[in-house]
């Protein structure tokens, strides 16, 4: 289980200082898929860093199965081995291929080309681009590219996804796509899915939507609750 | 991150941006290339003396003379110097820097001075081979501890009158096209003495010995030397700059060259002289070096400037790394690398381009200028060398990554993220 507790981040300080995050307390249930919904400058994207270990709050713990991920464990590699993203831009390697970019995550862990080429081919299966393997991410579309995307973040079975706007670059028919792949990944794997959007359409479809305004829990809604 | 990926894709970042790693790989190569031509140049001389001198290493022979030739004031352009009798003439004043009968025999009575020899000038003005063909006849007198390579016969004795000994070059000279038959044959000289009159001379082949740069091609026997260095001497007596001593076995280098010294004369061994000439080499490498070394400077500041851009161009992938698990340490190492693959690249691009050069000039070298010379190679980039330079290139090429590579692992991972 994935909790934030009591967080706070401020930025600046003084007179100039602005609260980005209050007091926030969450916990994401294991295999559960949720939405962090909101404006620009609600503060979704910080709570999202802070989430992953990328930010440091100004106060308050994040905890993973109840350890701090930022005083009980090394942040990097808990991240790289129990967390994939996947971005709104993709963030590809234009002129690796395919399975190398799925396979990055793997590689900057330390794992043998021949093992990370097992689990990246694996990985393409499930998102439907195994015979796209070779080709280079730059010859690919904007939906394959986001499929490769989803395939590097989901390369060593992470518990957590996190998706930072992840339709927000493709078209309705391959966000659509894109959306049912997720969350027919997320049920096959049991993966704890937290989605970062302003898509109301997209948040709806989690089962739980968390709305912010202003750095702060404005409604916390479970599906089928009140 | 394991190394070999880590090297793998540094190697890979450096073909990105083709046009800026060839123009940094072109700085960095051309200060590899000044560098290993004269660092080859100051080795090929240096084993050249090695191995023309090393037949001297052990050799019981000083080279004797006054210490005055340390006084040098040069040759005219100076003030009028007082005289002073506790202070040794300057060394321009030539006539005292010959060695009197009495100083020839205060050299003989200094503790430790075994055997003196005198090195007799003679001037031959040719020799005449069997088909009348004439030579020019250069000579030296023959040393009892004079270190020679033979190739046939034996060497001379302390005075063995009616002997010579001559380079496997000077064949010719005693009508002989093969070593073994030029032995027993004689070998004509003529010369002039103090009044002009001519004489001529016949020796005894009575060894052949191998050629070296520093040894004459003619060696005569000290007996028939002294004769006629007499006969050439002006004053009837022959005149010495220096003498050649052995040492008796109950004192040390050290101690004899102490003994010299105490008796106002200098004593240097053959090791001396190559030490010497091989610090004058040095000196030489080392100033060479030095311009090389400025060269190699200017190409890091391009390699700094290479990668401050490259950490630039990178500043979102680095936000991807890091997000994906990467530590600051493996960015850090990922650039560092990329600096020291410059480097080594640069080194191996420069070398191969001085290897080529090497080739080049060598056989130049052995064509014009160094013509009839053997053994001597111009040049000598030994593989050590190589990769000495490949090492030493890589290494500054890698510390002077150290600082882009330290700013790209500072990278904020989320500004990075959203970096355009």
């Amino acid at each position: 289980m994935l909790e934030v507790v009591n967080v706070n981040k401020i930025y600046g300080k003084k007179d100039k200082a602005f609260n980005a995050l209050s007091d926030i307390t969450l916990s994401f249930e294991k295999g559960t898929s949720n939405a962090i919904v909101g404006k620009s400058g609600s503060g979704k994207s910080t709570l999202l860093h802070i989430l992953i270990g990328l930010d440091h709050p100004t106060n308050g713990s994040v905890l993973y199965d109840g350890k701090n991920i930022l005083k009980d464990m090394n942040t990097d590699s808990w991240r790289g081995k129990n967390v994939g993203i996947v971005f709104q831009q993709f963030f590809l390697q234009p002129n690796d291929s395919v399975i190398d970019n799925v396979g990055l995550p793997l590689k900057l862990q330390g794992i043998a080309k021949k093992k990370r080429n097992i689990k990246a081919a694996e990985a393409l299966k499930k998102v439907g681009l195994e015979d796209r393997m070779k080709s280079k991410a730059n010859d690919l579309s904007g939906g394959q590219k986001q499929r490769v995307a989803i395939a590097r973040a989901l390369v060593d079975n992470p518990s957590i996804l996190i998706a930072d706007e992840p339709t927000g670059n493709l078209d309705t028919e391959n966000g659509d796509a894109i959306e049912n792949l997720l969350f027919e990944l997320q049920k096959k794997l049991g993966t704890t899915l937290v989605i970062v959007t302003h898509d109301t359409d997209l948040a709806k479809r989690c089962e739980r939507v968390i709305y912010l305004k202003d750095g702060k829990v404005e409604k916390d809604t479970y599906k089928g609750k009140k | 991150m394991k190394f070999v990926d880590v090297v793998k894709t540094s190697n890979s970042n450096l073909r990105r941006s083709k046009l800026r790693t060839f123009l940094t790989l072109l700085a960095i190569s051309i200060g590899t290339f000044t560098l290993a031509l004269s660092l080859g140049l100051g080795q090929g001389l240096r084993n050249y003396i090695s191995s023309e001198l090393g037949q001297y290493k052990g050799v019981n022979l000083y080279q004797v003379e006054k210490t005055t030739l340390n006084n040098f004031s040069g040759l005219g352009n100076h003030d009028p110097i007082v005289y002073n009798p506790n202070k040794s003439p300057s060394s321009a004043n030539y006539q005292n820097n010959f060695l009197s009968a009495t100083d020839i025999d205060q050299i003989k009575k200094v503790k430790g001075v075994q055997n003196l020899e005198l090195p007799y000038a003679v001037v031959f003005d040719y020799a005449t081979a069997p088909n009348g063909t004439k030579y020019e006849a250069s000579n030296s007198t023959f040393l009892s501890q004079n270190p020679l390579n033979l190739v046939a016969g034996k060497t001379l004795s302390a005075t063995d009158p009616g002997s010579v000994l001559i380079s496997q070059k000077y064949l010719p000279l005693v009508g002989s096209s093969d070593i073994s038959s030029a032995l027993g044959k004689k070998l004509t000289l003529t010369y002039k003495n103090a009044k002009g009159a001519i004489s001529t001379i016949t020796l005894e082949v009575k060894g052949v010995y191998e050629p070296s740069l520093i040894q004459a091609p003619i060696f005569i026997n000290s007996q028939d030397a002294e004769k006629i260095a007499a006969e050439q001497a002006p004053g009837g007596a022959p005149l010495f700059n220096f003498v050649f001593i052995s040492k008796s076995s109950d004192v040390t280098d050290v101690q004899i060259k102490a003994n010299l010294s105490n008796a106002k004369f200098t004593g240097r061994s053959f090791a001396d002289i190559n030490n010497t000439l091989n610090n004058i080499i040095t000196g030489v490498q080392i100033s060479l070096a030095a311009f090389s070394g400025i060269a190699i400077l200017a190409s890091i500041v391009g390699v700094i400037n290479t990668l401050f851009m490259a950490v630039l161009e990178r500043t979102r992938e680095i936000g991807l790394f890091r997000a994906l698990g990467s530590k600051k340490r493996t960015i850090f190492y990922l650039f560092s690398v990329e600096a020291a693959l410059l480097g080594f690249w640069g080194g191996v691009i420069g070398i191969f381009f001085a290897f080529l050069a090497q080739i080049a000039i060598n056989k130049i070298a052995a064509n014009t200028f160094l013509k009839g010379v053997d053994g001597i190679q111009l040049l000598n980039i030994r593989p050590s060398l190589i990769v000495f330079i490949i090492i030493v290139i890589s290494i500054i090429t890698w510390i002077a990554g150290l600082l882009p590579a330290f700013k790209a692992s500072q990278v904020d991972p989320i500004e990075s993220l959203r970096y355009e």
